[in-house]
């Protein structure tokens, strides 16, 4: 394996004729990490894998491996694994055929070559399918050969463009796992492009969140969780529940909030004047005694709890999840922990 | 009656019978509209052909294989398979080979690509009897193409190429290539460009994607390619007759084919040649295929580790 | 331009090797074009790289001498009449093949595309036989039935791919509703198949009117079309001016390329050599 220290993103930008899909993005990628870039359609996440793996060049800026500037390289040079959203395996080659061409390409002799082929094959539990054809399997299994395929090729680097977006729900998560598996057994470097934020927080060490071609936040999956900076990073990471305030300063780092005749504290950067709360409708607290008046309105069983609406006086609606039942046309009472409120200033149409 | 759990393995339920949904139950009548079309088919093309050999082994004197027999003893008959085969073949190589790296070369959608297939469906929209038309007097002595030679010094005298095989050729590659371009494109472009990405990220240059990639999907294109191609060039009749020298040089079964019905009125020789080239056809066909089945399982079944 | 070639300047040196003879191509079949309108157009023209005058005389000429009116009248009906029953045709035919398995489909399907893979010489040698058994030969509905072999089949390849795309559900909803099989083609897939019928419709004008082996080994002297008129007109040189002549091929390239001109709108051109894409929903 190659031994590298960080991939360095400088300053890099991409612009397409009429929109500019990244922005002066600068990113540092430490070896060993789990590293998810994650926004909506159009945040220019992928954009910045192609442009990583030579797919796309640079308008501006620099990628540095190490000191070696690699931008200026095409992709079959760069040594990078990929895996694409459409798997990309290559119809007329066997399972076998697929995952070896990295190696082939490399001049790997023959018998190497089928020793880590076997390996990746038992890695990645496909052991008896190493005859098929891709058109023979299913998603998942495919999803599984694009994987060996990337890392038999042990590259200092693997990129991950939505693999997952293509599988159900429960083999999502299965995959999920068999990722983040692969990732540690082999101490893999991973970029991953996703727009589902529950995969981008099982599976990282470090999140970026993209919007319009620039980088938003940075930061830890709990960093991002709990904390986040901006309303519309705060919005991606389910916050949803958003009110307008008019926030006051209320000791150092915390803020009350108020809005039509109804008080919440909150944290925040300190923004005074027009403000929005966030919180998530997780963090609702129905209470017996203090707290803010709301009618229950319409109710969702969850199984394991029920997300209902609750109507604020004003007529503005919260959603609130709930371990007891609710009924619709109820009166209750609600309060939301000051640290799980977020408070960013200006208006939500600003996010 | 003891109970067991679980079940102890009962006899098997009956199979049901195929699933009737209420329009089986009733009356689906809908296969019945392949009917016209198949009709146009059987009475307009199988029958004659059925007809056209029967009638082949009845000829107008001698016994049923006459007519075979005088074909491949009459020197100008039989030797028209070899005159048509090679105008036929080496137009067809030159016409797909080029069309491949043309195509490829165009497979990402463009201006360029769109201009050049827009521009190239003229020819095949007017046919070969107008291009045999223009030629006529695009090659003469006095023509543009003579004229642009003289003028730029290539050649000191015109070079006459009207009514001889090489007018011909100029014809069917006029005609030909556009067409094999066009098959070759939709092929082309039918491959899905993330496959050479994936190529590429995993190490392969440029040209070993078109050779690992590209060319073992295009395989079965680049046949069906060269076999239409080349009946459609082995089948030239107007522009043998206006371009080159029917007598003799371009003398192509078609034409055998045709005097044998619209001169001599002998209909059973003319099915009997119509045979015969529907059979050369069919065994070039058949050989094409067969080499690219042999080409193809060659890269695919080695490098096994 | 990413292709063969890791180096660019192999690269570049390749591009243009194929540029240069494309263009080359392309001038050169532009050019064969030109010279016929060209012709068509000059009073006389012996030497030098254009005629000594202009004048539109040639195409009054022609006009009458080859009778032009009665053929483009033929021509008309003879197309006209092919596009419309290949349609009538083809299009439940290719319903049928596009929606329902039975046995022998396979072979169904190869009856389809065998017109269509072997050369109108080849089959047309026979069928013109047959139609001058029946006493059909020499006759407009000779041209006609021999002109429908290819088209019927061209129909089916094209039309297939438009009614698989649409949602087979619609025709579940309407019987539903009440409707039956005749009902369902006329307010619901012969709508929706339109535009795949014009396009098929365009195709098979197109191409009967390039049409030359079938009419020509068909037709008598009041059945040819303007392809077949032309060729004929090409042996008779001496008497007539080859000027005339290539006038005459001015109005046949007029007449094909109109509705090369409306296809182009709404056919994609691999289109015309029968390959449809299969569109992915």
């Amino acid at each position: 394996m190659q031994a590298f220290q960080e991939l360095r993103l400088d300053h890099i930008s991409r612009h397409f004729a009429n929109h500019a899909a990244l922005r002066e993005l600068d990113l540092t990628i430490r070896a060993g990490e789990f590293i998810s870039l994650l926004g909506p359609s159009g945040c220019g996440k992928s954009t910045a894998l192609n442009c990583i793996a030579g797919l796309l060049s640079l308008t501006s800026g620099q990628i540095r491996l190490d000191n070696k500037r690699i931008d200026v390289l095409p992709p079959e040079q760069r040594g990078f694994g990929m895996v694409f959203q459409n798997y990309a395996l290559f119809p007329h080659m066997s399972v076998r055929k697929n995952i070896a061409f990295g190696l082939e390409m490399r001049g790997v002799g023959r018998a190497e070559v089928a020793a880590r082929v076997e390996k990746a094959l038992k890695l990645v539990r496909l052991d008896n399918l190493g005859e098929r054809l891709p058109g023979q399997l299913s998603g998942g299994q495919q999803q599984r050969v694009a994987i060996a395929r990337a890392a038999v090729i042990e590259p200092p680097l693997v990129l991950m463009d939505e693999p997952l977006s293509n599988l159900d729900a429960k083999l999502r998560i299965e995959m999920r796992h068999e990722i983040r598996r692969l990732h540690n057994e082999l101490g893999l470097t991973t970029i991953y492009v996703t727009h589902d934020q529950d995969e981008a927080l099982s599976l990282s060490d470090r999140i970026v969140v993209m919007r319009d071609g620039v980088k938003r936040q940075e930061g830890t999956p709990e960093e991002l969780y709990a904390r986040p900076q901006t309303l519309d990073v705060a919005l991606f990471m389910g916050f949803r529940n958003v009110l307008e305030v008019s926030a006051h300063p209320a000791g150092p780092g915390r803020v009350r909030a108020e809005t039509a005749g109804l008080q919440m504290e909150g944290v925040g950067e300190a923004p005074v004047g027009p403000a929005v709360a966030a919180f998530r409708p997780d963090d609702v607290v129905l209470t017996d005694g203090d707290g803010l008046p709301a009618q229950v309105g319409q109710v969702e069983y969850c199984g394991r709890d029920w997300l209902a609406d609750l109507r604020l006086p004003d007529g503005r609606v919260v959603l609130a999840r709930s371990h007891l039942a609710l009924n619709s046309g109820e009166a209750v009472r609600f309060t939301v922990p000051a640290d799980r409120v977020r408070v960013f200033s200006g208006d939500a149409a600003a996010a | 009656m003891s109970s067991t759990f679980p079940p102890a393995a009962a006899v098997a339920p009956p199979r049901p019978k195929i699933a009737h949904d209420a329009r089986a139950a009733g009356r689906d009548l809908r296969p019945l509209l392949v009917l016209p079309g198949l009709a146009v088919v059987l009475g307009l093309f199988c029958y004659p052909f059925i007809y056209g050999l029967i009638l082949s082994f009845e000829p107008l004197e001698g016994g049923p294989f006459a007519n075979y027999i005088a074909f491949f003893t009459n020197s100008r008959l039989y030797g028209t398979i070899g005159t048509t085969l090679w105008l036929s073949l080496p137009i067809t190589i030159v016409n797909v080979g080029l069309a491949l790296p043309v195509a490829y070369a165009l497979r990402k959608p463009s201006s360029s690509q769109r201009i050049i297939t827009t521009i190239l469906v003229v020819p095949i929209t007017l046919g070969t009897v107008l291009a045999a038309e223009g030629l006529l007097s695009y090659l003469s002595p006095n023509g543009w193409m003579n004229r642009a030679l003289l003028d730029i010094g290539l050649i000191s005298e015109p070079i006459r190429l009207l009514h001889k095989p090489a007018a011909v050729i100029i014809s069917l590659v006029i005609t030909g290539f556009p067409f094999a371009f066009l098959m070759m494109l939709s092929y082309v472009t039918g491959i899905d460009p993330t496959l050479a990405r994936a190529a590429a990220t995993l190490g392969a240059p440029p040209h070993r994607q078109f050779m690992r990639i590209y060319l073992p999907l295009l395989a079965p294109g680049i046949a069906i390619t060269f076999a239409l191609c080349f009946v459609q060039a082995f089948a030239v009749f107007p522009s043998a007759v206006m371009l080159g020298a029917p007598a003799g040089p371009t003398r192509v079964i078609s034409l055998a084919a045709y005097e044998a019905a619209f001169e001599q009125y002998d209909y059973s020789l003319a099915s009997a040649i119509a045979i015969i080239m529907g059979i050369v056809q069919l065994a070039v066909v058949g050989a094409v295929l067969g080499l690219r089945n042999f080409a193809y399982r060659g890269p695919a079944a080695s490098g096994k580790g | 331009m990413q292709g063969l070639f890791a180096s660019p300047i192999a690269q570049k040196a390749w591009n243009t090797t194929l540029f240069v003879v494309m263009l080359f191509f392309l001038l050169n079949v532009l050019a064969v074009i030109a010279v016929v309108v060209v012709n068509s157009l000059g009073q006389r023209w012996f030497g030098g790289w254009l005629p000594d005058g202009f004048t539109l005389r040639w195409y009054s000429t022609a006009w009458a001498e080859f009778q032009l009116s009665a053929i483009l009248v033929v021509t008309a009906q003879v197309a006209g009449a092919v596009v419309f029953l290949s349609l009538l045709v083809g299009v439940p035919a290719a319903y049928v093949m596009a929606r329902l398995r039975f046995r022998g489909k396979g072979l169904v399907l190869l009856l389809f595309l065998l017109p269509l893979l072997v050369p109108p010489v080849t089959y047309g040698i026979p069928l013109a036989t047959v139609l001058y058994q029946m006493g059909l030969g020499g006759t407009i509905w000779g041209v006609i039935l021999a002109n429908l072999v290819p088209a019927a089949p061209f129909v089916v390849l094209v039309m297939t791919p438009f009614v698989e795309q649409i949602d087979g559900k619609l025709e579940d909803a309407a019987r539903v509703f009440g409707a039956g099989t005749l009902t369902i083609f006329r307010r619901i897939l012969v709508p929706l198949l339109l535009p795949g019928m014009l396009s098929a419709g365009l195709l098979v004008l197109m191409r009967t009117l390039s049409m030359f082996e079938l009419t020509f080994l068909t037709a008598g002297a009041d059945s040819q079309t303007l392809v077949v008129a032309l060729y004929y007109a090409v042996f008779a040189a001496g008497v007539r001016a080859p000027q005339s002549t290539d006038a005459m091929a001015v109005v046949y390239m007029a007449t094909t390329l109109i509705w090369l001109l409306l296809a182009l709108r709404f056919v994609d051109p691999t289109q015309m050599v029968g390959r449809v894409k299969a569109q992915r929903a």
